[in-house]
């Protein structure tokens, strides 16, 4: 199904079957541009996992499994067909429009209060907002039978309903996607909202032998691609493509300023460079040097020693944000960061530092209620104890999703699929490639962490992960004072110790 | 110099339906202009939402089958110039064929304001070839009275393919017509950035070094009736847009409350007289199909600022993760602002704790 979308500007082609279902594990969308430019060659949703643990009538555990569950008719899904979404068309409000134009604007605005109604702008029902793909798995018995499938007994939850929402929204600077509010973007919101449900009668007996879900990991792979771009003065031609290094994609990790402790980035062997960058970030690595897997969140905080249980990844640092562009402009010259302007940007996370006047006089915004949630993640409330890990990698054949299955595309333990592969050194990337960004989002069912409360939280049985989503800018790029560098940052680590290091898994502390 | 030369420009934008009535029209002449056929691979739209006006030639940009031959990069900016210079003329009252009811009125935004922003090769994603030029330009426009200064309009920009032998193979403007009709205010002086209520209650101190002033048009889709200056502040690690007249309003959200029973957002204007009628709606991303509630005026809350008493506006929510509207008026002037803002709820609530901004709990 082709998808040119005119009122938001996005085009892609959203694959289905011969019946418009979406295809085993769930939508894939390809050759995803916005104004004529490209952002993706092909996203998708590779499948969930599910952590069980196994307990006896004692309340005792005995044992823990993780199992894979694509989102397929053969795992007990109802699949729906795939709906396509359009927006409606934003208008004027009634008295205004009536005025070819509007030779009257500032009068009218002024005697009359039509322009504050919502109604003449967005119908009520109606979704004003984005175009899109969706589709529903309505897998009323798929945790019975994930569950049954290991071995395990009856858990509190039988069924599994998924909608996935992919959207796509108009370019425009409302609501901003950075707290300075001055980069236009187009928002992508690859969303999915799940729920566990319950089946009365079931089997469960939480006095007897049963089963928790301990979390519910959904992986995704998103193929970015963003056009390179370069100044000639002359003519290009086959052989200057030829002698060009590369002409794929970059990408970059960043911490925002709080991220990293004060004392850390002060005895960190490489100090930040004088300039807005450093006043703007604690850790950067920027092109990234080569493949790399990195931690995000763990369990809904950046700080790996906030938690009462430390995680796998350690008690490390977690990076904020992860930024993606094409190869461009003079040799060893990249996107300006912080700026950006031609770009994808993925922030689940920014500094608490940022938006430090709140709107209100005189108010102590310590809890960080601004704007942005400074320093908090920008996840479901109702599930905000994510672990959000990413990788950057090659676009590895031997992984291309058209020729490989879903449960060859991804790992008990996520990492696993990078770094116990048969490469296990990292691939250099920083000249640019052909660049796969592979996103995960754990929902663990609860998480403690003492300096907020000794009683753990708990996660509720419905949510949807991805809400930050990832916006693409596609403009011209800017300077000023509020402009980053355009050259290559790294800190607290060296380019060159990264690159002796030879590991995947780079913590941003 | 006189008082009108030290008063800075408003400029109204006309109703984009107005262009869209005349698609089939405004279709043939920028198809006359480039020079091409029509075809269902030649789209020509302006989008009723916005006016942004968008060709492209779908056989061309991406997916020519033969690698292109493009132009050197001086002929090919050349003919991006040529190209917006033409249709212009063929999209405003200068064609006499533009339709009686848009006189006045011109689809793009005066070229010989633009500023180049750059023309760069594209190479195609599988590096087989170049595909085209890109070329970019920055809108710009008038600031005062007398003519002197021109201001960038922040959130535009003019952007024309070329591709082989020179061919315009996609124009886009991210511009919103102007209705011709100009209003003329006052520049406020910039007020200084504190932790006392921002603008409104600065000191009047300037910034160090004179900040920039653009117009900005907010984006597609988000409702707005005139074009008005902002200064663009920027500070040690961050940048302000700061209201630089009387009708150039900001608006911002805050979390001020947060309990077992849901959330208190509260807003606040910025940059107009103070007295302000708020009408809020509200939507959540995963429910977008459900299309936006209108909340209503929400509780109106008087904030004192250094120098002013400012009306805000309140609501409460259940606990969520919402994208909240606001349209904002200024009850004296009519100045309008519409504002969106995405509204995440502190994370780390249990059933027993309230979190609240202590000045309003």
């Amino acid at each position: 199904m082709l998808v040119i979308d005119a009122a938001t500007g996005w085009s892609f082609e959203c694959i289905t079957d011969p019946s418009g279902k979406p295809p085993d594990g769930g939508l894939v969308l390809q050759r995803i541009r916005h104004d004529g430019h490209n952002f993706a060659k092909d996203i998708r949703t590779i499948g969930v996992w599910f952590e069980l643990e196994r307990f006896d009538s004692l309340g005792r555990s005995l044992s823990r499994t993780k199992t894979f569950c694509p989102l397929s008719a053969a795992k007990g899904f109802v699949v729906s067909d795939v709906r396509k979404l359009e927006p409606q068309a934003v208008t004027y409000a009634e008295a205004l429009q009536k005025v070819p134009g509007h030779a009257k604007t500032f009068k009218d605005l002024a005697e009359a209060d039509t322009a504050m109604l919502f109604s003449d702008y967005f119908k009520d029902g109606d979704n004003s907002v984005a175009c899109g793909a969706a589709a529903k798995y309505d897998g009323q018995l798929t945790i019975d039978s994930l569950v049954s499938d290991c071995g395990y007994p009856p858990c509190e939850y039988s069924g599994f309903t998924v909608e996935q929402l992919f959207l796509f929204s108009r370019y425009s600077n409302v609501p901003a996607h950075e707290p300075t509010g001055a980069l236009f973007a187009a928002r992508f919101h690859p969303l999915i909202r799940y729920q566990l449900t319950k089946k009365k009668n079931s089997a469960y007996d939480p006095q007897g032998p049963h089963t928790k879900i301990m979390s519910i990991r959904f992986d995704y792979r998103l193929h970015l691609y963003l056009d390179s771009s370069y100044e000639w003065t002359e003519k290009p031609d086959a052989p200057q493509i030829r002698r060009r290094r590369s002409l794929g994609n970059q990408a970059g990790l960043f911490a925002d300023k709080d991220s990293i402790s004060v004392t850390k980035v002060l005895t960190a062997p490489v100090l930040p460079p004088r300039g807005f960058e450093r006043m703007a970030f604690s850790a950067v690595e920027k092109p990234l040097v080569a493949e790399a897997t990195a931690a995000g969140l763990l369990k809904g905080v950046s700080d790996g020693s906030e938690l009462a249980i430390p995680p796998i990844e350690g008690k490390v640092d977690c990076w904020d944000n992860v930024h993606w562009w094409g190869t461009r402009y003079e040799r060893d010259t990249y996107i300006s960061a912080p700026g950006a302007f031609h770009a994808a940007h993925c922030h689940w996370r920014w500094g608490a530092t940022i938006n430090a006047l709140g709107i209100l006089p005189g108010v102590d915004y310590d809890y960080g209620f601004r704007h942005f949630l400074p320093g908090k993640p920008l996840v479901d409330p109702d599930i905000f104890m994510q672990t959000i890990r990413v990788a950057v990698s090659r676009n590895d054949a031997r992984f291309d999703p058209a020729r490989t299955a879903p449960d060859k595309l991804t790992a008990s333990e996520w990492e696993d699929l990078f770094e116990k592969h048969d490469s296990p050194s990292p691939q250099p990337i920083d000249s640019g490639d052909d660049i796969v960004l592979w996103y995960s989002t754990e929902v663990s069912s609860e998480v403690t962490i003492p300096s907020r409360s000794n009683a753990p939280f708990r996660a509720k049985a419905a949510g949807t992960v991805f809400l930050h989503g990832l916006f693409f800018a596609h403009d011209a790029e800017q300077s000023g004072a509020a402009v980053g560098s355009r050259f290559s940052n790294y800190w607290p680590r060296s380019a060159s110790e990264i690159r002796r290091a030879g590991r995947w898994f780079r913590p941003a502390g | 110099m006189t008082d009108f030369d030290t008063k800075v420009r408003l400029y109204a934008l006309a109703d984009p339906r107005l262009f869209d009535a005349h698609a089939a029209t405004i279709s043939r002449l920028v198809l006359q202009t480039l020079k091409v056929q029509p075809s269902p691979q030649r789209r020509v739209y302006v989008s009723p939402t916005s006016g942004w006006f968008d060709y492209t030639a779908f056989d061309e940009l991406w997916e020519r089958q033969a690698p292109p031959a493009l132009p050197r990069a001086p002929d090919a900016m050349k003919a991006a110039e040529e190209a917006l210079t033409n249709l212009e003329k063929a999209c405003s009252g200068a064609n006499t064929a533009w339709p009686p009811s848009l006189r006045g009125l011109a689809l793009l935004p005066p070229v010989r304001l633009l500023r180049r922003m750059g023309l760069h090769a594209v190479p195609r994603p599988d590096g087989s070839a170049w595909d085209h030029w890109t070329y970019r330009a920055q809108p710009r426009l008038e600031l005062d009275g007398g003519s002197k200064t021109r201001a960038d309009v922040f959130g535009t920009q003019v952007e024309v393919h070329i591709g082989h032998m020179g061919q315009v193979i996609g124009v886009r403007a991210r511009w919103s017509p102007l209705s011709g009709e100009q209003r003329f205010t006052d520049l406020s002086p910039l007020r200084a950035l504190s932790g006392t209520g921002g603008p409104d209650a600065g000191s009047g101190d300037a910034a160090a070094s004179a900040p920039e002033i653009r117009y900005c048009l907010d984006g597609d889709g988000i409702p707005q009736y005139y074009l008005a200056p902002y200064y663009f502040v920027s500070n040690d690690d961050d940048l302000d847009v700061v209201s630089a007249s009387s009708y150039s309003l900001t608006v911002g959200v805050d979390l001020t409350r947060q309990d077992r029973s849901g959330m208190t957002l509260t807003a606040l204007a910025r940059g107009g007289s103070g007295n302000y009628a708020y009408n809020w709606g509200i939507y959540m991303m995963a429910d977008v199909e459900q299309g936006i509630r209108t909340i209503g005026p929400g509780s109106t809350l008087i904030i004192k600022n250094a120098d002013a008493r400012a009306t805000a506006s309140a609501i409460k929510v259940p606990h969520g993760a919402y994208v909240v509207l606001l349209n904002v008026k200024d009850r004296v002037t009519g100045a309008f602002k519409h504002h969106q803002q995405q509204v995440y709820p502190w994370p780390f609530t249990d059933d027993d704790v309230e979190h609240a901004a202590p000045e309003v709990a």
